[in-house]
């Protein structure tokens, strides 16, 4: 269609670990060109797979793939050469697709794991009993106020923007507040990264910017973190980047006290607001703290400081501690 | 100032062009940020994009997720835009209202509390825990922006002893109601952004719910959420222009253009603060709401009511 | 001819929606029927002339129809899915109260001897209903309203599991407040 060829593609970017190098490329070109970040398959029409996903990583990948409307095109980009002819070839597959088609077909969505509901004696459950539409119901339980609520089951990636490759949260909800959480991490590991520390900084920045809503922020930070891995930023203009984000009040009020740890952690001690302003003291040209084996530390540390939050600090609260699992030694433990 | 007086019948159909117009303005400017703070070049495919975009989603296929109320999503979806048109109705354009109904900020806050309903449905008929949750978030956000909302709309009636926008804006020939109500402009300017779910205020779709009540709406759904997000925008802007910046009053240029002019200004203003800000979570602004705003809401009145009464 | 046309519009729609409320099987849409069903009712009073009024009801209307459709499935519905339920309760009786009412309001119509108007509506009738709320039942008024305030209040505070000595601690001095999810003014 026409139409697609003079828009611009919104990308739903699936980062894989070990796909680090792939997925950095992949942001800038899209910067460049203007492609935006989607934020559910809905809203995409490209699908771009950054490094080579492991047999489950691939299974889900691919379920998603199936919930992307027509028209869409899909990029599986393994390693870092020619990242940009696989981008421009999928962008022109998306102009060459005749429109919609005829049937409409419905996304299907996994079934959520769970429990049907236990019979209840209230007259306006009167027929409970049988799924919809194939879908196991959702159970209930005592909820954070005394309350029997029903809970639903919940999976967190791996296939979700602004989240870390290769990390899967398994969370049971009532509303939107976490009962129980699960960790899992999916695949294997890349190298160890040796780009500079203001990049890594200023990608995970980017990635808690964006769960914030701070979208200019956002893109201001993958901007530099691109100039900075092409080693043309202006330590100026990172400082003044860091300034202005030290001094967000909408920001503070985003990360205040969210995912609080304790001094044991090292660098990852004190509240979102904290370990932000950690990393915009390295962005700033301060030497990162060495931390050991920090990723592994994050993992164990989360489930504990998911339960009893609400969605909205779920995701602040994972992508303050961004585990590093593109490079780090932990091997897949689902 | 020639008074606002009652248009012609065909005006009303003036009145979506207009806003639609403004609208896309408003949109571009946002797209211009992004571009910016992107560090590409602003070109003409740029100031272009919202209108690329609505081609794009017109042809994306619509999709509905196993076991969703279409009938409720639907009629979700299609009423945003609705409302948004609707409350646009009673605005002035210059020296010429569509409808310059008697009770006519009444008929804007009740056609802008329709998206309450709207956007619930909209998310909660997809069958999608991100939907829903946004559904949620914005109830909640508009019981902690809509009583402060009130009192301004209120302060703003109480000033010109008149429910009609046409008397609001005869009332302000001498003196600009910003002036002495600057903190109801103040309030009026943080819910127009909140009853349109704009950000600071998206916490209803935003990227930390995988995109709240739009996240499972794609075509011409998705088209409808989004261009009624930006309608009521653009409404609630060329409204405070009505409300507290004299209308179409200014020298030498006509009244219309003023009143173009203003709205932009205002939705300029509106736009480049969603820039420059992270989302306001709901567990921090409802507290605001309640024990900040609507305190400072209230004395606003009473200190029209006692200047009035005076 | 316009104005029948519409009241007949809004009160067959009136119903049609009130009927669609127990025939529904979702709490979803048996709130928003429910919320079509007054807004029919709603307009006549703009067909009255009292503009004022209309736009209200239907104000208040949808504003309170969304937060009892987030009760009622907050208490009675699976939130995960379309679960189909029914709005019927206690069938017998609530058909008797319903039939029992439809007849003596109807009577009511038909046989009351209804007065004949005397003299005209007031020009603004926004103006004229504030002065009679605010003038000489305006005493009534307030006590309603701070009546109905109260009670909103007391019903909180009787149904909250937390009071301020879980919040404070004993001696009612600990701050920040112990709360499960902070709030924004940092009290």
């Amino acid at each position: 269609m026409d139409l697609m060829r003079w828009s611009t593609p919104r990308v739903l970017v699936v980062p894989v670990r070990a796909g680090r190098a792939v997925r950095l490329d992949v942001e800038r070109l899209m910067r460049e060109r203007g492609w935006e970040s989607a934020a559910s398959p809905a809203d995409a029409d490209l699908l771009v797979v950054c490094g080579t996903p492991d047999a489950d990583t691939g299974a889900a990948v691919d379920r998603v793939w199936n919930l992307l409307g027509s028209p869409r095109a899909r990029a599986d980009i393994p390693v870092r050469h020619g990242v940009a002819e696989r981008l421009d070839r999928a962008r022109a597959e998306l102009g060459d697709r005749p429109g919609r088609p005829s049937g409409r077909t419905s996304g299907r969505r996994r079934p959520a794991p769970g429990d049907r509901p236990d019979d209840s004696d209230d007259d306006t459950r009167t027929d409970h009993d049988g799924d919809v539409a194939g879908l196991p119901m959702a159970e209930r339980a005592p909820d954070r106020d005394g309350l029997t609520l029903d809970r639903l089951h919940l999976t967190l990636g791996p296939v979700l923007p602004d989240w870390p490759a290769g990390l899967v949260v398994r969370l049971a909800v009532q509303g939107d507040v976490v009962q129980t959480a699960a960790v899992e991490v999916w695949g294997e590991p890349g190298g160890r990264w040796d780009g500079p520390p203001a990049a890594a900084a200023l990608d995970s920045l980017a990635r808690l910017l964006s769960v914030c809503g701070a979208a200019t922020a956002t893109r201001r930070a993958r901007r530099l973190r691109d100039e900075v891995l092409a080693g043309s930023a202006d330590p100026a203009a990172l400082n003044r980047f860091a300034r202005r984000l030290r001094r967000s009040w909408t920001l503070r009020w985003a990360t205040d006290g969210v995912g609080r740890l304790d001094g044991r952690h090292g660098d990852l001690t004190g509240d979102a607001t904290q370990r932000c302003r950690r990393w915009l003291d390295v962005v700033a040209g301060s030497p990162p703290v060495p931390g050991e084996d920090r990723t592994a530390a994050v993992l164990t540390a989360l489930p504990g400081l998911l339960e009893g939050q609400e969605l909205a600090t779920v995701r602040v609260v994972v992508a303050s501690l961004d585990p590093d699992l593109e490079s780090s030694g932990t091997g897949a433990t689902s | 100032m020639t008074p606002v007086g009652q248009g012609a019948v065909w005006t009303v159909l003036l009145v979506p062009i207009l806003l639609g117009g403004l609208a896309l303005g408003g949109a571009s400017f946002a797209r211009v940020l992004d571009a910016r703070a992107d560090g590409r070049r602003v070109t003409g495919a740029v100031l272009a994009a919202p209108l690329s975009a609505t081609g794009r989603l017109l042809v994306q296929q619509r999709r509905a997720v196993v076991a969703s109320d279409r009938l409720l999503a639907r009629t979700g979806v299609v009423l945003v835009p609705v409302a948004a048109v609707l409350a646009a109705l009673v605005v002035p354009w210059g020296n010429v209202a569509a409808s310059d109904l008697s009770v006519g900020i009444v008929w804007f806050n009740a056609m802008e509390v329709v998206t309450w309903a709207a956007l619930w449905m909209a998310g909660w008929g997809t069958n999608s825990v991100w939907g829903l949750v946004g559904g949620y978030r914005f109830v909640v956000q508009g019981l902690s922006y809509e009583l402060p909302h009130m009192f301004a709309l209120i302060t703003v009636a109480t000033g010109a002893g008149s429910l009609r926008v046409s008397d609001v804006v005869a009332a302000q020939d001498g003196l600009w109601f910003v002036v002495w109500m600057p903190v109801a402009f103040a309030a009026f300017l943080i819910s127009a952004l909140a009853l349109s779910f704009a950000g600071p205020f998206d916490t209803a779709t935003g990227r930390d719910v995988a995109g709240g009540v739009l996240a499972e709406h794609s075509g011409v759904d998705r088209l409808l959420l989004l261009a009624g997000r930006w309608l009521l925008l653009a409404a609630a802007a060329a409204m405070a222009v009505a409300l507290f910046l004299g209308g179409g009053s200014g020298p030498l240029l006509p009244t219309w253009l003023w009143t173009v002019l203003k709205s932009a200004a205002v939705l300029g203003l509106l736009v480049w603060l969603r820039s420059r800000t992270a989302t306001l979570r709901m567990d921090r602004f409802v507290e605001v709401g309640w024990m900040v705003l609507i305190p400072l809401t209230l004395l606003q009145a009473l200190v029209v009511a006692v200047v009035v009464l005076r | 001819m316009a104005e029948a046309v519409i009241f007949w519009v809004c009160a067959a729609g009136a119903v049609a929606t009130g009927v669609a409320v127990f025939r529904v099987d979702s709490m979803a849409r048996a709130t928003f029927a429910l919320l079509a069903s007054f807004v029919f009712a709603a307009t006549p009073l703009l067909l009255l002339g009292l503009s004022y009024l209309g736009v209200l009801v239907i104000l208040m209307m949808i504003m309170e129809m969304v937060v009892m459709a987030i009760f009622m499935i907050m208490l009675m519905m699976n939130p995960a899915g379309l679960m189909p339920m029914s709005m019927v309760h206690n069938r017998r009786g609530s058909l008797a109260i319903a039939v029992g009412t439809f007849v003596v309001l109807g009577a009511g119509v038909l046989l009351v001897d209804w007065p004949q108007r005397a003299g005209t509506p007031p020009e603004d009738v926004t103006f004229a209903l504030g002065e009679a709320l605010m003038g000489s039942h305006m005493l009534v008024m307030l006590v309603i309203g701070l009546g109905l305030f109260a009670t909103i209040v007391s019903a909180v505070v009787l149904a909250h599991p937390r009071g301020r000595y879980d919040r404070f601690g004993d001696d009612l001095r600990g701050r920040p407040a112990d709360d499960p999810i902070r709030g924004g003014v940092g009290r």
